[in-house]
């Protein structure tokens, strides 16, 4: 069991579930990193090399939407385990980099600890 | 031959059951006989020594002469092929021939033999045949692209509604976890905001299902190795907190990650419970369990309360059923639809038994041992 | 792709020039069966089918590329290509006579000479020019071909296989029209009766001999003779040969008024 909190880079542009997210982690232990678009995201991940997961939403404003960031940060960081989200519809195995999850909206918060606890190693 | 005996045959060539023709090698008519005549309304004398094709349809021309032709060259002979005559009186008589040449011993043509038989009715049938099989076509294409219309449009419509819905649910989850607001009534205020988009999300969640599920989509699952209880405690919380006079006893007991779709069934046992929470009798609790055993899932929701009819059970199932509706009752009548349709899904069934001291309701299902799909 | 065998190309014979046999519409390259085999001693005759005629592969028709002639015109010049043929002789008949005529502008080295059988450049009546057909009668061939469609599938040629003896029962005679599919035949009806390439006669370069039959309603004599007076130098002659196939119905006739040309 690992005594380090893992650290999550959550990019979700509604404000509102972007609190939500952050507080519901914080609580089950990770460290939370929160970024509204791709460009805030890819500046975070530039300036910090600590971080274990990207938990980004699909449907984004902005230059990269969450598929194109996904395949961005295994490019670049491919270390770096990948959940994405959508209220959309499902992303396939071939539209995320391999071992990646994806987890449907709405997800309840007991479902998004348990699958970033899977993906990080924490029991 | 005897006079009487050529006779004969020429009584049978003449009245044959079908018109008979013969073409001579440079492609003009040779013979005819009194069947041919009477069809066309041509007497011999109009039709020999004319080519065969002044009296087709210019159709029946340019088919003659670029496949007819030919094959009866090649292969010596062609059958079952259609053609329209034009009659004398300038109407089109349809029928079915068959030809064949009868050569030399170079290969030449000697004659080509060609009988014709009325075929109107039969052509008519194939034509309507050929015409509704297009019909059919054309309108298939629009279905498909309806089709697809529909299912983007659901497809935007599910996401544009479910995502304020939980923003909102969002909001409220962080106002009160936020500890500031302490006055009761406040915090009624929020429980009940959030029991509402629960309700609402349900609904929405229902509907979209019901009608992919009714163009055909069905219900596609996402399966994923996970532990399953963590999302049955979360979804008897949720109604819990819709339902504050109610109580709701939950007993899970599942030893080992369950491989399948965790929001699925978290809808299904939403579903379950709503229903019991409904129906069931307003002063005892209703009782929910999970366990696995190493080869199947069991899901139950019981609840105390008037039993359901004969009547009722057989359509308990079917969507927009409602059982009697009682003041208060909301929603559509689609949980259980739903809810079975998940079932299937996975491969498993709700099964029901009513009496006067319980209603239960168990949903099974294989535990599969494949990881995430 | 393997474009000889997209179009079930057939090389025989030997010399050092190449005649190409392209058949018209309605049949497939087993029409020339009585006289190509005439021209085997001195030339490498090549014979194939259109993309959805005979023994082509229909798979790999594509209705946007077929929907005009130039379609057929490409796959012609890809023959050549892949064959390596430079000033052939190209004998082609009804439709593909156009087919041709579109090729060899696109490509000018391939065809040294051509020869046309019964070609029109428009079969539709269009003011003056009297192609010889109108648009309803070319609506009503295309639901005629629907009718015969539905009739030959079940028709049915002999199934005695391959008897070098009688040739005509041999399974040559699996009715080339049975392979078609019956779309894509009304589809080339279509494009080849509303075909118009009166202005692109003009823009041919090769010596072309036009054999034109007595009576033949497909392409008439006024229509041969257009095409005549629109190819620079052309020549024509007039077979005494009647119908539209004379390459069946006249074969000699046929092969000695190309043989005088070539």
């Amino acid at each position: 069991m690992s005594s380090i909190k893992p650290v999550i880079l959550i990019v979700e542009d509604e404000l509102l579930l972007r609190m939500d997210s952050v507080e519901v982690l914080e609580d089950a232990g990770f460290e939370v990193i929160p970024a509204a678009n791709a460009d805030e995201a890819i500046a975070i991940l530039s300036a910090r090399s600590d971080i274990h997961l990207v938990f980004t939403d699909i449907q984004m404003p902005g230059s990269m939407d969450g598929l194109k960031l996904a395949r961005f940060v295994r490019d670049r960081w491919p270390p770096i385990k990948i959940v994405a989200t959508s209220g959309h519809a499902r992303a396939t195995d071939k539209d995320l980099p391999a071992g990646s999850v994806f987890l449907p909206k709405p997800y309840r918060g007991a479902e998004l600890v348990a699958t970033l606890r899977d993906m990080t190693g924490i029991a | 031959m005897s006079e009487s005996g050529s006779d004969e045959y020429r009584y049978l060539f003449e009245n044959a059951p079908c018109g008979y023709l013969t073409i001579g090698p440079d492609g003009r008519i040779a013979k005819v006989n009194a069947t041919f005549e009477t069809w066309t309304g041509f007497v011999a004398d109009q039709l020999v020594g004319q080519r065969l094709h002044q009296f087709l349809n210019m159709a029946g021309r340019i088919y003659y002469e670029t496949h007819i032709a030919p094959l009866l060259r090649m292969q010596g002979s062609f059958n079952e092929f259609a053609l329209d005559f034009e009659t004398a009186a300038g109407e089109r008589l349809p029928v079915i021939a068959n030809a064949a040449e009868r050569r030399d011993a170079d290969g030449g043509v000697l004659f080509t033999a060609l009988v014709v038989i009325k075929a109107t009715d039969r052509r008519r049938y194939e034509r309507q045949l050929v015409d509704s099989r297009s019909e059919l076509r054309t309108s298939l294409a629009n279905e498909r692209e309806t089709a697809e219309l529909r299912e983007q449009f659901i497809a935007v419509l599910g996401h544009d509604l479910r995502n304020p819905l939980a923003a909102i649910s969002a909001g409220a989850r962080i106002l009160q976890r936020s500890g500031h607001l302490q006055n009761e009534r406040e915090l009624r205020v929020l429980n009940m905001i959030n029991s509402t988009v629960t309700r609402m999300s349900d609904l929405i969640d229902n509907i979209l299902d019901f009608a992919r599920g009714r163009l055909g989509g069905g219900i596609t699952l996402h399966r994923a190795l996970r532990p399953l209880e963590p999302v049955l405690e979360q979804v008897a919380d949720e109604l819990r907190t819709a339902s504050p006079q109610r109580v709701i006893e939950t007993h899970f007991e599942i030893a080992e990650p369950v491989n399948c779709d965790h929001t699925r069934i978290g809808q299904l046992a939403s579903n379950l419970i709503g229903n019991a929470l409904t129906h069931g009798a307003r002063d005892m609790p209703v009782r929910v369990g999970a366990k696995t055993n190493g080869k199947e899932l069991e899901f139950w929701v019981a609840n105390t309360g008037e039993p359901i009819s004969e009547a009722a059970m057989e359509k308990l199932f079917e969507p927009f059923f409602r059982g009697d509706v009682r003041a208060s009752r909301q929603g559509l009548g689609l949980g259980l639809h739903i809810a079975s349709q998940i079932a299937q899904a996975h491969g498993g069934r709700i099964d029901v038994t009513s009496s006067p001291q319980e209603t239960r309701f168990v949903f099974s299902m294989p535990l599969v041992q494949t990881g995430p799909s | 792709m393997n474009v000889l065998a997209r179009n079930n190309v057939h090389v025989s014979g030997r010399g050092d020039g190449a005649m190409v046999f392209a058949h018209g519409f309605g049949c497939d390259q087993k029409t020339w069966r009585f006289v190509a085999p005439e021209f085997e001693r001195e030339f490498k005759v090549v014979l194939f089918d259109h993309v959805g005629a005979g023994g082509s592969d229909l798979s790999t028709y594509d209705k946007a590329k077929y929907s005009t002639l130039h379609g057929y015109a490409d796959d012609l010049v890809e023959i050549g290509e892949a064959l390596g043929l430079k000033n052939a002789v190209f004998v082609g008949h009804s439709v593909s006579a156009m087919i041709g005529v579109l090729a060899s502008i696109k490509a000018p080295e391939l065809f040294g000479r051509m020869v046309l059988g019964g070609p029109s450049a428009r079969y539709i009546d269009d003011g003056d020019y009297k192609g010889g057909f109108s648009e309803k009668q070319i609506a009503e061939l295309l639901e005629f071909l629907e009718d015969n469609h539905m009739g030959w599938s079940a028709a049915m040629a002999p199934s005695i296989m391959g008897n070098p003896d009688r040739p005509e029962l041999g399974e040559e005679l699996t009715n080339s029209f049975c392979r078609t599919d019956p779309e894509i035949a009304k589809a080339f009806a279509r494009v080849t009766f509303t075909s118009d390439n009166r202005s692109d006669l003009s823009k041919v370069t090769v010596p072309t001999l036009i054999l034109q039959c007595s009576e033949d309603i497909i392409a008439s004599q006024e229509v041969g003779k257009f095409v005549r007076s629109s190819i620079p130098g052309s020549e024509i002659v007039f077979l005494k040969a009647t119908g539209h196939c004379p390459n069946l119905s006249a074969p000699v006739e046929v092969a000695s008024a190309i043989r005088a040309y070539v």
